[in-house]
Formats: C-alpha cells, sequence, structure tokens
C-alpha cells in the first residue's frame, strides 16, 4: 500500500496532462478536448499538440457538432494551451490566420519542453 | 433546496462535471449544489472531483420524476 500511495504522491507532484491530436476524426478530437477539459477542471496544466491531420481542429473550417465546439471553446476559455505543429502546418493549405485565435506555433520542441513537466502524455 | 441545480441529463461526460465546476464558482462555502446526471461514470466521477478539490460529497439518490432513470448528487461547496 505504501509504494502505491508514493507513486500518487510523485505524480500529484508533476501533475497535468500533454496531448497529441494526430487525427480528423471527430472521435480523436472528442478524446483530446474531454481529457484536457477534464484535467484543467480539476485545477491541473494540460495541453494540446495539434500534428499531422490533427491541425483539421484548429481551423474555423473544422466541420464541428455543438457539442463537441463547447468542449474545444471549454478548453480554450479554461487555458488549455492549444500548439500547432509548425511543420504539420506548413503541410496544409491553412495559413496562422486562419486558426482559431490564441493558438500558438510551434515545434516539437516547444510541445516537449510543456511535456516534460507533467505526468500524463498521450499521442491520439 | 437552498442552493442551486445543474441539470445536465442526457450530456455526456465530462460536461456535467464542466457545468458543475461553472456552477459551484458562484457559491459560498457551505452552500449546496445538486447535480442532476444520466452519465454513468458520474457518481465516481464526482467522488472523484470531490476527493481532489476538497468539496464536500453529501449523497447520490435516484431521480423520481421521470421515466428514463436519472441521478441526483449532491456536494457542498468548499473554499
Amino acid at each position: 500500500m505504501s509504494d502505491v500511495h508514493n507513486v500518487a504522491t510523485q505524480a500529484g507532484s508533476a501533475a497535468g496532462i500533454a496531448l497529441i491530436l494526430s487525427k480528423d476524426a471527430p472521435d480523436a478530437a472528442r478524446a483530446a478536448f474531454s481529457l484536457a477539459a477534464t484535467v484543467i477542471a480539476l485545477g491541473d496544466p494540460a495541453a494540446i499538440f495539434f500534428t499531422q491531420q490533427g491541425i483539421y481542429w484548429l481551423s474555423h473550417a473544422a466541420q464541428s457538432s455543438p457539442d463537441l465546439d463547447e468542449l474545444r471553446g471549454f478548453c480554450q476559455e479554461e487555458g488549455v494551451r492549444f500548439i500547432a505543429c509548425s511543420d504539420s502546418l506548413a503541410q496544409t493549405s491553412l495559413s496562422a490566420d486562419d486558426l482559431l485565435p490564441g493558438v500558438e506555433v510551434a515545434g516539437a520542441i516547444s510541445f516537449y519542453q510543456f511535456a516534460r513537466t507533467v505526468a500524463v502524455s498521450l499521442f491520439i | 433546496m437552498d442552493g442551486i441545480v445543474v441539470d445536465a441529463r442526457g450530456l455526456r461526460c465530462p460536461m456535467p462535471l464542466l457545468k458543475a465546476r461553472k456552477a459551484l464558482s458562484a457559491l459560498q462555502a457551505g452552500e449546496r449544489l445538486e447535480v442532476w446526471a444520466t452519465d454513468p461514470g458520474a457518481e465516481a466521477d464526482f467522488k472523484a472531483y470531490c476527493a481532489q478539490t476538497g468539496h464536500l460529497w453529501l449523497g447520490i439518490e435516484p431521480g423520481d420524476d421521470d421515466t428514463s432513470p436519472w441521478l441526483k448528487i449532491t456536494l457542498a461547496c468548499h473554499r
């Protein structure tokens, strides 16, 4: 039992989540936005790195649904960091002006600088 | 009831939690929040939320004035 407690304590000292969203499928986006929103609601930091087809979800033109829009909006309002992978962005016809307000455009190093400080990282 | 109600019936996880959190931010310490939910994970999630944030878990009971089942979860705000 004490080992379990110690693990929990260590994870607690580095609380937060770093997500990589690489797909344009709505289910993938829902997973990323739901997890990030939950973590930020609990008062811990969260960031999503949008890469490959995941870039799509940062565009104003994304075909979303009302509840997915609400989740994404909550993430933005509550301070989830949205980071657009600069390399992936360059592979699309989108420019930084086509992205939602508040989105950072940065590379893998910037994402890792955040990810190395948090307890959980997931690739979606 | 002394406090407020968040009707989150029909909403998928994590929306009941997000709406409850928003409502709690407007409450004073000790005031009650009632959350109505159909999400089957709501009981476990709200207990975990209370454990992490310090809000007080007061209980859960079945909602009774509808044909489809739902849950009534009661919390007390902690500051």
